[in-house]
């Protein structure tokens, strides 16, 4: 039986104006997985994660999520994008902004159905922040944002979940209670998230890729403790799976000196 | 105050300032949540342009600024959705470009200098029937595509890539606000001139921002505060003899102030 993946990229190069981010990229990703995407700042990670929406469209190659081109109105990806507090005047309660998360999920009338908002406050409750329904989203915390965020993409019911930098900006305990969360979505979607935080991989992914240009993905969660300070001097997979095998999907076209030294 | 009503322009004064407000509370609120404020400067000043072109080849001032400040409005929205890096710089050099070609046309074209100053600061006593069934034409467009909208407005306003990823066509919306806003920015411009008309879409609404929970709630709360802001302005005007538009901006800006002051709801 054959099962098509939740995420794959064929051959895939992107550059803006003739400087190149990505380049022969070819990763697929099962149905399932917690996949974690680490890489240097400008190593491409935001750019994969657009790609993978559709927001960006590759300049060759082909991406494919769960066997159809990204974007359009009936995705299969819900998005949760970095959320550095802008906008954050914009007036506009937990609840409505999780019903932007229905907009094309069949919902193409002039009002938000009943079931539109069931599904938002099933999503609300689901993060924890249902109490939190009727309150301006300049009023919450950066953490009760991120949830509400996050419940915005889950009420658009995505077959992948796609986070950019979840993690950023809140602190240690609510994280460690997002990442909990998130882990236990694996059951209904699969969940892909960009982070710096390399603590996050431990016990929860099931997958790392690491970004810099190319892109490495090693399907092993495993990391070794107290190595952090080498994360950006080399892929920090060679720690994660160290002593492990670990496939390398991409096909080194240049001298890798500076960015993640395989094998 | 109010006997001043039995004139025919002093109604068509009143007209302008209810239409002109309308247009100001919705169009303004999405100028300011969607950081479109030097795009309303830029439309303003290439408009100028228009009217100078239009002089110099004699035909309607009020047609060539809506020509100009379309084709530059629409230039200007292309060049703040490619997201380039300096498009704040290139709407700059087309407002100034603008302004430029409108004084230069202009002084080619001779006995027209009072006419222009009408531009710069408006005109609201002077208000045709036409303008009044222009404005209101606008407006219940501006109304009907609005309500129709909404939810991918709301959408777009919030969060352009999530919208975009939920199949919302942010490009259309983007391109339709920035339409409707110029055509709005010309016909505002006979009320309140372009000196003052960004004054007029931005400070209604950012002062409602403060007490709203809802784009709609803002928009409303901004049609409110600027139809009050031009009533009083004009009342204050006629009183004092004053140049309406400038006390119109006035009493605009004295609210401001104060609501600066005030603790808003949120």
């Amino acid at each position: 039986m054959h099962t098509e993946p939740a995420l794959s990229f064929t051959n895939v190069a992107f550059s803006y104006g003739g400087d190149p981010v990505l380049q022969d990229v070819s990763f697929s990703v099962p149905a399932g997985e917690f996949l974690v995407i680490m890489g240097p700042n400008g190593g491409g990670k935001t750019t994969l994660l657009k790609l993978a929406l559709g927001l960006l469209s590759p300049g060759s190659g082909t991406v494919l999520i769960h066997g159809r081109a990204p974007g359009g109105d009936r995705s299969a990806a819900g998005y949760v994008p970095q959320d550095a507090g802008r906008n954050r005047d914009f007036p506009i309660t937990a609840l409505e902004a999780v019903l932007h998360g229905r907009l094309g999920a069949g919902s193409h009338g002039l009002f938000y159905s009943v079931a539109d908002k069931t599904a938002a406050r099933d999503a609300l409750e689901r993060m924890g922040v249902e109490s939190l329904a009727s309150r301006p989203m300049g009023e919450l915390s950066q953490g009760q944002r991120q949830r509400v965020l996050i419940a915005r993409a889950l009420a658009s019911e995505p077959k992948v979940l796609l986070l950019d930098e979840p993690l950023a900006s809140i602190d240690p305990e609510t994280r460690d209670m997002l990442l909990t969360e998130l882990a236990s979505l694996r059951s209904r979607m699969t969940v892909i998230m960009v982070s710096h935080d390399i603590s996050a991989i431990p016990g929860r992914a099931t997958a790392v890729a690491c970004v810099n240009r190319n892109v490495f993905y090693h399907d092993s969660g495993e990391i070794l403790p107290g190595m952090f300070e080498k994360v950006w001097g080399t892929c920090p997979v060679e720690l994660v799976a160290h002593g492990i095998p670990h496939r390398v999907l991409a096909v080194h076209t240049h001298d890798h000196s500076e960015d993640c030294a395989h094998d | 105050m109010i006997e001043l009503l039995q004139f025919e322009f002093m109604r068509n004064a009143l007209w302008a300032a209810l239409l002109c407000s309308g247009l100001c509370g919705i169009l303004g609120t999405v100028v300011v949540v969607k950081r479109y404020v030097i795009l309303a400067g830029g439309v303003a000043h290439a408009a100028y342009g228009g009217v100078g072109i239009a002089l110099y080849l004699g035909i309607s001032p009020q047609l060539g600024a809506v020509g100009f400040s379309l084709a530059l409005s629409l230039l200007m929205a292309h060049v703040m959705l490619k997201r380039e890096a300096r498009a704040d710089s290139i709407i700059g050099v087309l407002w100034a470009a603008g302004m430029a070609a409108g004084v230069i046309f202009a002084d080619l074209t001779p006995g027209y200098g009072a006419d222009l100053m009408s531009y710069l600061f408006g005109s609201i006593l002077t208000v045709a029937k036409a303008d009044l069934f222009m404005m209101g034409g606008l407006l219940a467009v501006t109304l009907v595509l609005g309500f129709v909208w909404r939810r991918q407005i709301a959408a777009f306003s919030f969060d352009e890539d999530f919208a975009r990823t939920r199949g919302v066509p942010v490009t259309l919306l983007h391109f339709g606000a920035v339409v409707l806003l110029s055509m709005a920015v010309v016909l505002i411009i006979r009320i309140v001139g372009l000196i003052l008309v960004i004054a007029l879409l931005t400070i209604p609404p950012s002062v409602a921002e403060k007490f709203s929970r809802s784009l709609w709630s803002m928009m409303g709360i901004s049609c409110v505060l600027s139809a009050l802001f031009s009533v009083a302005g004009l009342a204050l005007a006629v009183q004092f003899n004053l140049t309406a538009g400038a006390v119109i901006i006035a009493v605009a800006s004295a609210v401001y102030l104060v609501s600066l002051l005030l603790p808003g709801r949120r």
